[in-house]
């Protein structure tokens, strides 16, 4: 084998496995944590809009049983009938969430094994190309000589090991600034939807605020005008024993939608960690990531020796 | 107007009026009478329409930070689709490496004949 040759092979193989080493290997943990980052959003989304909407049903239903209850004295007055929140205010929280599912959703596309397999694609399309130039003898007129089949195999190889490292370095440049900047935004966002769920009330009615305040108020009022229709209606026994049945259902009802509006705020503060946590060096991933790599070396490097050997 | 006050007074506020609810609550449970029990209704009917107004405050007094943060989550999603058509240019041109190869075969293929017919 002629030395200039095998300097090649060497330096081909080398950059393989630095490619390896510095490249692709390194996204894997990323990855992960983009897709639990997604998975986080994708499900702190969903009930953060469905809280919005509650509220609005109770504070309507708080509307529509204080109209019954007190139509005998006050009529109706379709003025009265009004959102707690205004067309406005809900506008811009249902823009904010789907900003943040826009961005988590750019994160894992472009974190994903999509532009992996693509590149995987072009360079085999490359490799096959060659090869096929070599089957009709162009390599052979334009080089002087036969180009052996398994150098355009490792040429081939190499260039999508190089593919690989250059959309890993684009990523391993930019991903990280984009994200930690990313970081104190989200962890606003996150305050501030903590903040419009807020808190209920304790038994003196002292500390309530928000979405849970307004939640735990319209049921106290719902269940005191339930009672009140009670009262004055004159319903047959077993209507009436419905309508009492609907009493404790009522208090029920507040405590379990208090509880869950009490989990989306857990879930809200999980998707703040999630998005520090991709900005985090994850030690276990990048153990795991340098047990693949050097197992991916022995293997390329074994490929190489074993391509030697056959030429000798 | 709830929306004019600040933070702590408003919480001050909510402290108050929702311990004047409670206090109303406690007492129409214990009201013996009807007309008793709607008394305290009709006053707890205004106590709940002041809470409300403070509450839906104290919601919107967060409108101008979320909104700010619309135009930051915005950009990022730009930087990122930035980011990832340079990773589609990358593949893009070994395609077109690809390509280029495959023209070469393809031309090299209708040389050959060529040469071979005027040869014969």
């Amino acid at each position: 084998m002629h030395p200039a040759s095998a300097r090649r092979r060497n330096a081909m193989t080398c950059l393989a496995v630095w490619c390896l080493a510095f490249g692709g290997c390194a996204v894997a943990p990323l990855t992960q944590r983009v897709n639990q980052f997604g998975g986080a959003v994708s499900t702190v989304v969903p009930p953060v809009t469905h809280a919005y909407e509650t509220i609005e049903e109770t504070y309507y239903d708080g509307q529509v049983a204080g109209l019954v209850v007190n139509y005998d004295k006050n009529g109706f007055k379709p003025e009265k009938i009004q959102p707690f929140l205004s067309r406005e205010d809900l506008l811009i929280r249902t823009r904010v969430l789907d900003g943040l599912q826009a961005y988590a959703n750019a994160l894992r596309t472009v974190t994903s094994d999509k532009a992996s397999d693509a590149l995987d694609a072009a360079t085999t399309s490359v490799g096959q190309s060659v090869l096929g130039l070599q089957e009709e003898g162009v390599l052979s007129k334009a080089f002087a000589k036969n180009v052996p089949e398994d150098a355009i195999s490792l040429a081939t190889a190499a260039l999508n090991t190089l593919g690989h490292f250059l959309v890993e370095r684009k990523r391993s440049r930019r991903l990280p600034t984009i994200i930690s900047e990313m970081q104190e935004p989200v962890e606003r966002l996150g305050d501030l939807l903590i903040a419009d769920i807020g808190s209920a009330p304790d038994t003196q009615g002292h500390g309530g605020k928000g979405l849970r305040n307004q939640l735990w108020l319209a049921y106290d009022k719902l269940v005191l005008d339930q009672d009140a229709f009670i009262a004055h209606s004159t319903l047959d026994p077993i209507q009436r024993r419905q309508e009492i049945a609907n009493l404790p259902a009522l208090v029920r009802t507040q405590r379990e939608a208090d509880l869950t509006l009490q989990a989306t705020q857990e879930a809200v503060r999980k998707l703040v960690a999630a998005h520090q946590a991709l900005a985090t060096k994850d030690d276990t991933g990048m153990r795991d990531g340098i047990a693949a790599l050097m197992a991916e070396g022995k293997r390329v490097a074994a490929y190489y020796q074993g391509l030697q050997a056959h030429k000798e | 107007m709830p929306g004019t006050f600040d933070d702590q007074t408003r919480q001050a506020l909510l402290d108050a009026f929702g311990a004047l609810h409670q206090n109303l609550q406690q007492a129409y449970w214990a009201a013996t009478s009807i007309e008793a029990q709607d008394r305290i209704r009709g006053i707890e009917d205004l106590v709940y329409d002041t809470l409300t107004d403070l509450n839906r405050a104290d919601i919107q007094s967060h409108d101008d930070a979320l909104s700010q943060l619309i135009n930051g989550l915005a950009q990022a999603k730009g930087k990122i689709d930035e980011l990832q058509g340079q990773i589609d240019l990358i593949i893009h041109n070994l395609k077109v490496a690809g390509e280029v190869i495959e023209a070469i075969k393809t031309a090299s293929t209708a040389a050959a004949t060529a040469l071979a017919q005027l040869q014969g």
